[in-house]
């Protein structure tokens, strides 16, 4: 009698339609885990085959959701934003999940480390990214990050017989936990000075306000330095190179991509749309995030002799190339190119650090330079790809990475922030040293009797994903549009709804 | 001041004083106890702020159920003593000038915020009626129309009025006089099971992904031991103290001391 006072309304049930693919995911972690139990350790590739045929169930659930999505929606009472941009998000993580499993069965038998919690815990990792892209609340986002970070703090120290794996788990556990601390301490100020935690309710309550409230401006800012620690941008970028070469390289090419991408969505979707009308507080600051970023990556891969940490940087400037897109709100152009980026960062990215998976062998991870000297003579088509990644990551047309920075810069331009175009454009012609150094090490030619690295023979699967992350980088470098198109219909559904068209 | 307030400033105080007896105190067992005293703080904090059960669940989850474990665990490891951060002159002037800055943002935060005490009576008599939620527990006056007990917003207005109609939302304001009135376990339970219902979901399956981690990373299978064995036998005599190579971090791991200690003895 009492419950019935307070006139409960429970979510409809069509609500969990908008949650599919995060579903099917969940369920796949649990049928995951009991497969483990009955599976034989000689077997557990099927494990493997088993994540691939989840992701590709919720892959489809996502691309329906994009129809479906067209009218975008809150559910659950506001907390989930079922719109074209989350499920955007949602078809790059869950395609960088695809890519991961399907060339960690080889490499994590070669370094001794198969074991079924892999696959769950990557699959919980994607839930979390999803969860994190189309949060509506800030209490989802929170969870959605810890539940990533969770996941990718174990899946970091997975080679828990080896020191470096170890420290690496410890470092981000650590410096991940105080992160999550400041975010959680931003969004209890912002919900202080709003009174609400769901985004759609907080862009309401701030219409009204000329948003200069105090406790408001601090909550944003602490917000904010939680989301540059995920996103890795500098100066919150120090547990980045070591944990990115501490981890597992296969978790490395996960984490690298996925949780940017879902990271970035997350705070695309609270400072440009929610806190859109006192973009004029905020903007200077993510400016500035975003030239320190471009200019200590780039700065700090130039002396590197590691692949993982050279990849490490480049993806601490990378975060401020995105950055940019957000600097420049609350024009629109700003977030399609930063969507653009994601998509064409995760390709590119994702390809090299599969490269570094595929090839590495028994023992000693592959990860210094030396270790690639001389690769072209060796595994040509494997150094080709990698060339390949390393020209759209360094922004060469007719790739990926070219458009991508294009449509940054001329976002940036558009929105008369000149000086953040010419920055980016700068710290771009000092990227290509290192990665031309990269790329010209795999096309010398090794001296007579010097040994090279033991490369790994490329299995199917390894050859399957190098092949779809260079069609990837190809397509969204040649066939623009295509990816354009869906990136500026992403960004028209976005939640929460622009007030005027509320 | 009303007795109210002086008791949120003792269980601020008190919360703050244990807060720091938790990161300064060089017996781990210390930092525990301290803990609850901070946790307990918290919950009086809660009590005032007319959140009942929350303060209790504090109480008995946290500080009963949660810090008796750490203390157990505490007590099996038996810790050696730490080097309390007092001594340490970098730590002490790094942390005190954080502690500065923060103080300093905040009390600008707070002094630049203009709280309102509370809504218009005719504006709360306006919520009540909109709202399908209080018209049915509107039996007596309510005493305080104060959305927040501490300090009401008056953003929150409109919110309240077109709460329910637009997008499915729930996010209906409570009045304290109103919750104490149906229940404070009823109010927190109802919202769990509809408004937050998705959090609450989120969160059943992070803790069953911590659970597989925490098995994951300390269990020995035989597969893993197997490896093991074959790189002891690989490098017969244990090479240089494995806790070296470890970073700062990881040396506190209760392995190190031993792996250090032995070629020390020998």
């Amino acid at each position: 009698m009492l419950l019935a006072t307070q006139n409960l309304q429970f979510p409809p049930t069509r609500d969990l339609i908008g949650l599919l693919p995060e579903l099917i995911l969940s369920g796949a972690f649990v049928i995951l885990l009991m497969l483990d139990l009955v599976t034989p350790p000689s077997r557990r590739s099927l494990l493997a085959a088993v994540s691939l045929v989840a992701l590709a169930a919720a892959m489809g659930a996502v691309v329906w959701g994009w129809f479906d999505a067209d009218h975008a929606r809150t559910i659950y009472a506001g907390s989930f934003a079922y719109d074209r941009f989350g499920r955007f998000v949602d078809g790059i993580v869950i395609a960088s999940a695809a890519l991961t499993v399907a060339i960690s069965p080889d490499y994590l038998n070669r370094r001794g480390l198969h074991f079924g919690e892999y696959y769950a815990l990557i699959l919980a990792a994607t839930v979390g990214m999803m969860l994190l892209a189309g949060a509506a609340s800030l209490i989802v986002i929170f969870l959605g990050i810890e539940l990533l970070s969770i996941s990718l703090y174990i899946l970091s120290g997975f080679a828990h017989t080896e020191t470096r794996s170890q420290e690496a788990a410890l470092k981000y556990l650590l410096l991940g936990g105080f992160a999550s601390g400041i975010l959680l301490y931003g969004m209890a100020l912002i919900y202080g000075a709003t009174g609400h935690t769901q985004l759609t309710l907080i862009k309401q309550s701030l219409a009204g306000s000329s948003g200069t409230d105090p406790l408001f401006l601090v909550g944003v800012g602490l917000l904010f330095v939680g989301f540059a620690f995920k996103v890795s941008a500098a100066p919150f970028h120090w547990w980045t190179p070591d944990v990115y070469q501490g981890a597992p390289t296969s978790v490395t090419t996960f984490m690298s991509v996925a949780t940017k991408v879902a990271a970035f969505a997350s705070l695309i979707r609270v400072f440009t749309y929610t806190f859109a009308d006192s973009t004029d507080k905020w903007t200077g600051i993510v400016a500035f995030v975003a030239i320190i970023s471009m200019v200590v990556g780039n700065v700090a891969a130039l002396t590197q002799t590691s692949l993982k940490r050279m990849l490490a940087y480049s993806g601490i400037a990378q975060a401020g190339y995105i950055l940019i897109g957000v600097a420049v709100s609350p024009d629109p152009l700003g977030t399609v190119g930063s969507l653009y980026y994601l998509a064409a960062y995760a390709a590119t990215n994702l390809g090299a650090f599969a490269v570094i998976t595929v090839l590495a062998g028994r023992g000693e991870d592959l990860d210094s330079y030396d270790g690639i000297r001389g690769l072209a003579y060796r595994r040509p088509y494997t150094a080709a790809a990698m060339a390949f990644f390393l020209f759209s990551l360094g922004g060469f047309p007719p790739t990926a990475g070219f458009f991508a920075k294009f449509l940054v810069f001329s976002a940036a331009i558009h929105a008369h922030a000149v000086y953040l175009a010419l920055w980016g454009i700068g710290t771009s012609v000092i990227s290509i040293f290192y990665y031309l150094r990269v790329g010209l090490l795999m096309y010398t030619r090794p001296k007579e009797g010097e040994e090279t690295y033991p490369w790994a023979r490329t299995s199917l699967a390894g050859g399957g994903v190098l092949a779809a992350s260079a069609a990837g980088t190809l397509v969204l470098g040649i066939l623009v549009f295509l990816i354009y198109t869906a990136a500026v219909s992403a960004q028209h559904g976005v939640l929460p709804v622009p007030q005027q068209l509320a | 001041m009303t007795q109210a307030d002086i008791l949120i400033y003792i269980a601020g105080a008190l919360a703050v004083v244990s807060a720091a007896g938790v990161v300064m105190s060089s017996q781990p067992i210390y930092s525990a106890l301290s803990l609850v005293g901070n946790m307990v703080s918290l919950a009086v904090l809660f009590l005032l702020l007319n959140a009942q059960f929350l303060a209790a669940v504090q109480v008995i989850v946290y500080a009963g159920a949660v810090m008796v474990l750490f203390v157990f665990i505490i007590a099996l490891l038996s810790p050696g003593r730490e080097d309390s951060p007092l001594r340490d002159r970098r730590a002490l002037i790094g942390g005190a000038a954080i502690v500065y800055v923060t103080v300093q943002i905040f009390v600008l935060a707070t002094n630049g915020t203009t709280y309102k005490k509370g809504l218009p009576t005719a504006t709360c008599a306006t919520i009540r009626e909109a709202v399908p939620a209080y018209r049915l527990i509107q039996a007596g006056q309510p005493a305080s129309c104060n959305p927040f007990p501490l300090h009401g917003n008056e953003n929150a207005v409109p919110i309240a009025q077109a709460n329910n109609s637009a997008a499915g939302l729930n996010g209906v304001l409570f009045f304290p006089d109103d919750v104490n009135r149906v229940g404070n376990v009823q109010v927190t339970g109802g919202q769990l099971f509809t408004t937050f219902v998705l959090p609450f979901e989120i969160t059943s399956l992070l803790l069953l992904v911590a659970a597989v981690g925490a098995v994951y990373l300390t269990r020995r299978s035989p597969g893993r031991e197997r490896a093991e064995q074959a790189r002891a036998s690989r490098r017969p005599p244990l090479p240089a103290p494995a806790g070296e190579s470890l970073g700062p971090g990881v040396a506190a791991s209760p392995k190190a001391p031993a792996a250090t200690g032995e070629p020390e003895s020998a």
